[in-house]
Order: C-alpha cells, then structure tokens, then sequence
C-alpha cells in the first residue's frame, strides 16, 4: 500500500471515529466537565443564580462527619464484599471446572442470583431477613438472629454484605470459570510426576496463572462495591440511622433530599478520583504478579 | 471498494434524515389539528388520586372544549419535579405542599405564580390556606388534608371492653391493659425510617406552635435543655416498649399486613393508608376506627396532625396562565366530589368528609383543632425532616434520651 493510499484510507477511519466521540462527547466528556464546575458551586439545584465557591465543598468534605461515616461503611463494605464475593466464586468456580455429576445444572444454579433484578432481589430478601432467619435464630436459641437484621444497628452491614456476595459471586464464577480453563492439563500432569499435592498445586500452579482473572474480578467487584447504591436502597435505605448509609445514597440525598447540588457533585467527583486511584492501585500490584507460560 | 463503503455509509446517513424528517411532518400535522385546544400539563405526584383526577379532568374538558389537561403521573414524583425545576423544564401545574423549604425556595426565586387575590381563595379554609403565606402573599391553594391518628381494631377493643381513650393517662393504661390481656398493644413498622416520624411528631406537633419554631430557628432555643423536648421524648419511649418485639425489623408494608390482618390493637398511621389497608382486609370498614392521638390529659389541648395533601401550585411562568387558573378554580368548586372519591379531609369550607373510618377524627379537624407537620416550619425543611427521621430511627434502637437530644441539636444547627 503506498503512502497516499494509506493516508485517504485512515482519513475514512477517522471519519467513523466522529460520531462516537461525538456522543462520548455530549453525554460524557461534557456533562463530567460541568459537575467539575458545579461542584465548587453552592448551586441548590433550584435557585436561578449560583456562587462560585471554589474548593470549599471539598474542605466541607473532610470536615462533615456524616461524609466521613458514609466513606468510612463504603470502605468496609466495599473491602468485605470483594474479598467474601472473590473468595466464594472462586471456590464455586474450582469444583464446577471438575467433572461433577450433574454439572451444567450446577452452573446454572450458581448463576441463577445474576439474572434477577435488583427489585426483586429486594423484595425476596426482606421476607428472608423478616421471616426465615428470625424464625431459624429461634430454633437454633442464637437471641441476635431473633429479630430482623435490617433494623439492627450492628448486623445490617453484615445483612447487606450477604446480599451482595450471593449476587456478586454469579458473575465472578463465570470469569474464574472462563480462567481456570486456560490453565492446560499438562502442567497439572508434570507437576503431579514431580509429586506436588493439591494445595501445592492450586497455590504454585493454578493461582499464578489466573491472575488476569483474579485481576479483572477485583477490580470489577471493587468498583460495583464502591458504589453500592442499589443493595442499600432496596433494602434498608441507608438506616437504621445513618449506619449503612453509603457514599453514592450520600450523593443522592445531598442532591435530592437536602438541596445541596454543589456540595453533592464535590462529594461525587471524590468518590471518582478514589475508585481511580484504588483500581490503578489494584492493576498495577496484580499485574506483577501475572506469568507466563 | 472503497467508493461502495462511502455510498453505503452516506446512504445510510440519508435514510436516517429521511426518518427525522417524516417524523416532524407528522408531529406538525397533528398539532395542527389540535391547534384550538390549549393544552396545560398538570404534574401530579399522588399516584392514589389518579384515577379521581380523571374523572375530575373528563368534566371539566367537557365544561371547556377548548382545554386539554394533561395529567402527568410518575414514579418518584418529588424528585422528578425537583429535577424539572433544576432544568428549567417546568409543568404548567404541580402539586406543592406550603411552607417546606421546597415551597419557599420556589417562591424567593419567583417560579410560583401569585394567586392571593383570586375568587376562589375565599373558599378555602383560612386556618390551612395561610400556611402557604410567603412573604405576605400566596402561590398555592389547598384542595385537600391528610390526618394523622390511631387506627384501632374494634375486635380487639371490644373484645376486652376498652373504649377509645381521650386522655394521654387513659391512653397508656389501654396500653397496659391490652398488654396484660396477651395482646400486642401496638404495631410499628419502624424499619422504614419515615415511620418513626409519623409516631413522635405526633408529641412535637402538640407542644410547639409556628412561634416557636420561628425561634427555634433563630437559635434561641437549645433542645438538650429543653424540659419539653426530653418530655417528649420520654412520652415516646414510653409507648415505644409496647410495639411489637421486632418493632425495628418490620417495614411498612409488613407492618399494614400485620395490621390489616388483626395482629396488633393499635397503629399510628396517615388516612394515606386507608386504600392499602381496605385491600388487604375486605372488611376493614367495619372492624376498623380512627380516634385522635391523646397527647395530654386535657382534650382541648390534643391535636391532630393535618397537613395539605393536595395543594396547588401554577408556573410564573406558564404559556397558560387563564387556563391553568380556571382548572384550578374549577377543582376547588368541585372539592366536595372529590373529597367523597378520594375520601380525605378537604381545605375547602362546607365540604364533608364521606369516609366512615375517616370520621373519627372529624371532631378535631372540624374544630379546626389540628397543627401542621412541625417539619414544615423547621430551617432545614424536607432535608431537616430525612435527618430527624434517621436520628429517631437512631433513639428507638439506643433509647438514650441525652444522646438524642445531643444529636438533634446538633443537626438542626447545621441548618440555621
């Protein structure tokens, strides 16, 4: 191909760039601008004017005990859940790559909580937390159980992490499935001759040659965890009190509740940078760790 | 090969154009024929009154051929209104609530029509319509009252020969009694957080009038040395030990169910409820009363919380303006049917309530004996009440008065 030709043809490719970068542009790249200029706003979502402020939302921020309580549970329960989800799926994932009896039924089985909406997830874990396990605390005399764990200060974290673990851990399986079955046969089968036992074997062969998938589901289940929205409002809404009240609710109720946009945008853009900075944080150690065959 | 991509591609882009273009030929063709009837968007946030609506707005397009009202029904209603404001996407109607933070963030930014000296002002009663004064002026009219009481099972009542108490102490011994009789006295559904609030407001609305909280407002006021506030946090604590044993773990709906299912004697709730309730016990109406929360023992001094349910609110800036009002003051004339098919108190003078429950707290509301929601007069409005209903929410667990009052201190500071 001669350089002419070459530079026609790329033009027709930038071409076909346009009109994605022109929506990227409209309902991305323009609208996080404009929340980088509101958030030094005291915009009140309604007022007609606005001041520019600055950087004080953000000095509010680190000042606002309720802003350090929402960040402080998100970081918990972002923390638990991944390690829980990812310790979990794994697990599932390891005995469904074996030839167990009745194995496509099992696959469909543990991936079954992925399909449902977050609605009726909602709906089938409120009886769950109000009827079943009330119902099992007292048959088994554990007086903490008795009563439901959402309306409990000190269990609904632990109410919310389940949750999100028997969901999460559905499409984690699938990944870690999908990883497992790249590793080949072979290595097992040397490593075996060479007299290295099962745990050896998972922890010397298996676990360094799934690091991409390791890598990918924690960064996919760190970031759906840090902004947990849909778990806490379908379920106990940020109570009781303020303890389960996460960052991306804060966002919502400064926004819609409290009529503090500005102060809200700020709060979100935090919540922004930090994903960011953690998931680099992530890619960057779990890379390391990756080999080659 | 080349050339054929670029033709697919532009004929591509054509055929797109082509489709707009048919799609704003039609869109104009059908304006044109409903080019006389003005058509006013009326946003309405009360799923339940849908249907009411309806039929309302079906008389009144007969009354008006040349007037479409659109009634604009979502989920999350609130919120959307509050994004339609924030864009500046305005409906022609709303419905608005007086007094909150919302209601005069609107006004002092002049998207509110002023509607004091209209004809049918008159008709509403002063003692509600007042409340939607804003700098000396109206930009709302009330059409109609919720009511905050006791619902009771008549069964349950009768059954251990108790009647229905006007004092706080004939109050709390019915309580004891029922208690002592092997029945749950009360239900709460205290998971949902805004449950809390329609309990203990019932005791803050009693005791503080308008006056108050305007300098309450002002900071004069310091709940933690408050004798009233701790007494009144004492009065909930007391009634609080004989809801249901897991009071905390049960949600609205699970609480209506045990209700509505004769499972406990008494229930604090809004005449909201009522629709819920009826449909989930086919024979509600007749095992089922409402009587006015007993806050004291003197029964001139008891209230009964009555907030407008449904008041109405015209853009300043609305292309209808003629329209908008004559819908409005059409409502308004109409309010006795409408209050007979929603079956709520109404704000409008000579208007009787129909609904048979409902009746048993007529002798308070007609005797105007009735206080606003205390949220509507609070600095921080609708974001103070989210975070009273928290820090409640917070009480009811540790049941630590100080730190209660400590807590809403501090809260309420942060909004003045």
């Amino acid at each position: 191909m001669n350089n002419n030709a070459y530079k026609s043809l790329s033009k027709g490719y930038m071409m076909f760039l346009l009109p994605g970068l022109l929506l990227l542009s409209i309902f991305y790249i323009y609208p996080v601008l404009s929340a980088v200029y509101m958030s030094m706003t005291n915009w009140d979502g309604v007022s007609r004017t606005h001041d520019f402020v600055g950087f004080s939302n953000y000095l509010t921020a680190a000042t606002d005990g309720r802003f350090l309580n929402a960040l402080s549970f998100t970081l918990q329960y972002a923390f638990v859940s991944t390690v829980l989800s990812n310790i979990i799926a794994l697990s599932v994932a390891l005995a469904l790559v074996k030839k167990i009896k009745f194995r496509n039924t099992f696959r469909a089985i543990y991936f079954f909580p992925a399909v449902l909406s977050m609605l009726i997830i909602g709906y089938i874990w409120q009886q769950i937390f109000y009827n079943v396990i009330p119902y099992i605390g007292e048959r088994i005399n554990v007086e903490a159980l008795q009563t439901n764990m959402l309306g409990n200060q000190d269990l609904a974290f632990w109410a919310l992490v389940i949750v999100t673990v028997w969901q999460a851990s559905a499409i984690l399986v699938v990944i870690y499935m999908a990883g497992l079955q790249t590793v080949p046969e072979d290595v097992y089968e040397s490593a075996a001759i060479d007299g290295a036992s099962g745990w050896k074997q998972f922890f010397k062969i298996t676990l360094p040659l799934i690091v991409p998938s390791i890598t990918i589901c924690f960064i996919l289940a760190m970031k759906q965890h840090l902004m947990v929205y849909d778990y806490i409002v379908a379920l106990t809404g940020g109570g009781p009190g303020f303890a389960t009240e996460s960052v991306t609710l804060l966002i919502y109720n400064l926004g819609f509740l409290n009529n503090r946009f500005g102060y809200g945008t700020a709060v979100a853009l935090m919540l922004f940078v930090f994903i960011i900075i953690v998931s680099i944080i992530q890619i960057s150690y779990l890379r390391k760790k990756e080999v080659q065959l | 090969m080349k050339k054929s991509f670029y033709l697919l591609a532009s004929s591509a882009v054509l055929l797109a154009l082509a489709a707009c273009g048919n799609n704003e030929e039609s869109a104009s063709g059908s304006n044109a024929e409903n080019e006389e009837r003005t058509t006013v968007e009326f946003f309405q946030v009360k799923a339940e009154a849908v249907d009411t609506f309806n039929v309302l707005i079906e008389q009144f397009e007969e009354e008006n051929p040349d007037i479409e009202i659109d009634q604009n029904t979502v989920p999350d209603g609130m919120t959307v209104l509050t994004t339609r404001f924030s864009t500046g996407d305005i409906p022609d109607l709303f419905i608005t609530y007086p007094v909150e933070e919302d209601y005069v963030l609107r006004v002092n930014n002049d998207y509110l029509m002023d509607i004091t000296d209209e004809g049918f002002i008159d008709d509403i009663n002063p003692e509600i319509q007042d409340r939607y004064i804003e700098n000396g002026r109206m930009y709302g009219a009330a059409l109609s009252l919720n009511a905050n009481g006791v619902l009771y099972n008549k069964e349950i009542f009768e059954s251990n020969n108790i009647e229905t108490p006007e004092t706080w102490d004939e109050f709390t011994a019915i309580f004891e009694e029922l208690e002592a009789a092997g029945e749950t006295p009360l239900i709460m559904g205290n998971q949902n957080v805004d449950q809390t609030s329609i309990f203990n407001l019932n005791f803050i609305a009693q005791k503080f009038d308008a006056d108050f909280w305007e300098r309450f407002n002002e900071g004069e006021i310091d709940i933690t040395e408050d004798e009233e506030w701790r007494e009144a946090s004492e009065k909930m604590l007391e009634i609080l030990q004989y809801a249901q044993s897991d009071h905390m773990g049960t949600n609205y709906d699970q609480g209506n169910e045990m209700f509505a299912g004769g499972e406990g004697a008494m229930y604090f709730m809004g005449a909201w409820v009522l629709p819920t309730l009826r449909e989930m016990n086919p024979d509600f109406n007749e095992n089922f009363g409402y009587f006015p929360f007993p806050q004291t023992n003197n029964p001139e001094e008891n209230v009964t919380i009555s907030g407008v349910d449904v008041g109405l609110s015209i853009a300043e800036d609305t292309e209808h303006p003629e329209e908008t009002l004559k819908f409005v003051e059409f409502l308004i004339e109409e309010a006795q049917q409408f209050a007979n098919m929603d079956g709520s108190f109404s704000a409008v003078e000579g208007v009787e309530v129909q609904d048979e429950v409902l009746e048993g707290l007529s002798p308070h509301v007609e005797n105007n004996q009735v206080a606003n929601w205390p949220n509507h007069y609070w600095a921080g409005g609708t974001a103070a009440e989210a975070d009273f209903r928290s820090h409640t929410q917070n009480f009811f667990n540790h049941e630590d008065i100080d730190q209660y009052l400590a807590d809403l201190e501090s809260m309420f500071s942060s909004y003045r």
